[in-house]
């Protein structure tokens, strides 16, 4: 199996032996933010929390690329969700072609594989293949 | 604070140039606009450059071929604004005082830089969203999809600004395109982010532009080439803020922040403004502006748009020049030349896309898009330029 790393550190943890998305809540002003920041963006506070986000977004807008965009090729979907807690974020859907996405379409948070990278081992003197983790969306249900 | 005067503008044609570098491109726009200043480059005593996909210091590698050297150069990437950012730096320096006369330059080779990065759309990749594969033009569908839901906006009246941008270009010999085309044409290209066809985009192109500014006094002892009093009435640079990324892509926050300082610092209302050059990188993007920057009330952007509001004979005229989408985007060097475009239609310099009466206008860029916390565009530049009776 190839070495495994996170798309970025500190957005994702886990919880109860699953994975899940990771954001700050502030312990001053109180409120949540995502992806993690140093200094709470709302109040500047540097009482941060980690925080474990809900699995499942509601579709703001949404669209499929269809130019290659490295490492990414097309066509692939992209979308704007809004996630409890007045988080809204972006990430990658997963579907079949022929659903549409329109505004108001539940979403479910995944964890997989997003692309494949390879990198020079200087002991090895070889080239070895990394599984990039990220999270994506499924339509609900 | 002092007043800040524009001596001289220059600017190559867009398009697209294998043979220049970003540097070449900045050096024709900088000899054009200290000729039509009408003074020796010796006379610059501060100077800015504004490109983003370069090399360090490109600023000093142009001006030092002008002969300008032994005085303050910085350079600045703003993204679409970076333009706009070395004019600001420029004004704030002579409004406050410490200069009387300086050069600010914008320029950028896109043809050089995707001989390096490769074919594909760019992403930004030390971004969240440009590790998911997020690209200006993903993010503007997201905006064309929240006008069509909340707006009732259709596609023809998102293609509007290319059909006109194109129409306006036929006038403009700096432009890199000069034919009109038609709804039925751009909606015929090839898909780039659905439902965002490729002569939706600007092209990605190389192209330079400058500005000499300078004090009140100056200007008035060395207006050599007669030149019609315009001054700068405002300059703004604004960024986004963490907030921006809870409000909606309809309504850009930055544009709406930027727009109202600017308004502010001028001392003038909206409507005082005769016509406006824009940031229109997706000919949707340009409509969505039109509510942030108050150039029609809330809600009413399409109804102004089906009422061709924006024509070059219409009430108000938006991107005269054919914007970015005809003259194409070498992103370093867009914000400099929408404040030359603002220029030449005071100057009553713009031929075949001639304003009449033009008195005061304004030059805006908007650039760049992150996730990262901001998930809208990030950086706004806005100039209002006023000619003195």
């Amino acid at each position: 199996m190839n070495r495994q790393r996170y798309l970025k550190d500190g957005i994702i943890g886990e919880r109860a032996g699953t994975l899940a998305l990771m954001g700050r809540r502030c312990g001053e002003c109180g409120k949540k933010s995502f992806p993690p920041t140093e200094l709470c963006p709302y109040c500047g506070s540097d009482k941060l929390e980690k925080v474990f986000l809900a699995d499942e977004g509601t579709v703001l807008a949404a669209s499929t690329t269809q130019a290659p965009v490295p490492p990414y090729a097309p066509p692939f979907t992209l979308a704007m969700v809004d996630m409890e807690d007045g988080i809204r974020t972006i990430g990658r859907v997963e579907k079949d072609e022929k659903v549409k996405l329109k505004k108001g379409d539940k979403l479910t948070v995944k964890f997989g594989k997003l692309f494949e990278e390879t990198e020079f081992n200087k002991k090895t003197k070889s080239t070895e293949a990394i599984d990039v983790i990220g999270y994506y969306f499924v339509p609900k249900g | 604070m002092r007043d800040v005067y524009v001596l001289g503008i220059g600017q190559t044609k867009f398009g697209v140039f294998p043979q220049y570098t970003g540097v070449d491109l900045g050096v024709m726009a900088s000899v054009q606009a200290v000729k039509d200043a009408g003074i020796n480059a010796k006379e610059i005593q501060v100077a800015y450059a504004g490109y983003c996909r370069g090399a360090s210091t490109e600023g000093q590698m142009a001006f030092i071929r002008l002969g300008i050297g032994s005085l303050p150069i910085a350079n600045l990437n703003n993204a679409c604004a970076s333009g706009n950012t070395a004019v600001d730096m420029l004004y704030r320096d002579i409004a406050g005082g410490f200069c009387e006369v300086g050069l600010a330059a914008g320029f950028e080779s896109l043809t050089q830089a995707s001989k390096q990065s490769g074919k594909g759309l760019l992403a930004i990749k030390e971004d969240l969203g440009g590790m998911m594969g997020l690209t200006m033009p993903a993010f503007f569908s997201f905006v064309y999809q929240r006008l069509m839901d909340e707006r009732g906006a259709t596609m023809e009246d998102l293609c509007y600004p290319a059909v006109k941008n194109h129409y306006n270009a036929q006038f403009n010999p700096l432009a890199q395109y000069n034919k009109p085309l038609t709804y039925e044409e751009i909606m015929a290209s090839r898909v780039i982010v659905d439902p965002i066809t490729v002569l939706q985009c600007c092209p990605q192109s190389d192209g330079g532009a400058a500005m000499v500014l300078c004090s009140e006094d100056y200007f008035k002892k060395h207006n050599a080439n007669n030149h019609p009093k315009i001054r700068i009435a405002a300059s703004v640079i604004h960024s986004s803020g963490w907030l921006s990324a809870q409000k909606d892509p309809l309504f850009s926050q930055v544009n709406r922040e930027a727009a109202d300082r600017a308004y502010n610092m001028a001392g003038i209302e909206p409507k005082d403004l005769d016509f406006a050059e824009i940031h229109d990188a997706f000919s949707g993007e340009e409509v969505s502006a039109y509510e942030p920057m108050r150039f029609c009330p809330e809600g009413e952007c399409i109804k102004y748009v089906r009422e061709r509001h924006y024509d070059l004979n219409g009430k108000f005229p938006i991107n005269t020049s054919g914007g970015l989408l005809s003259l194409g985007h070498p992103l370093g060097a867009s914000g400099a030349r929408v404040n030359c475009e603002v220029v030449r239609q005071l100057r009553d310099q713009a031929g075949g896309y001639q304003v009449e009466g033009a008195r005061l206008g304004l030059a805006q860029m908007l650039g760049s898009v992150l996730f990262g916390g901001n998930e809208s565009a990030v950086v706004c530049g806005v100039q209002i330029l006023e000619k003195v009776q």
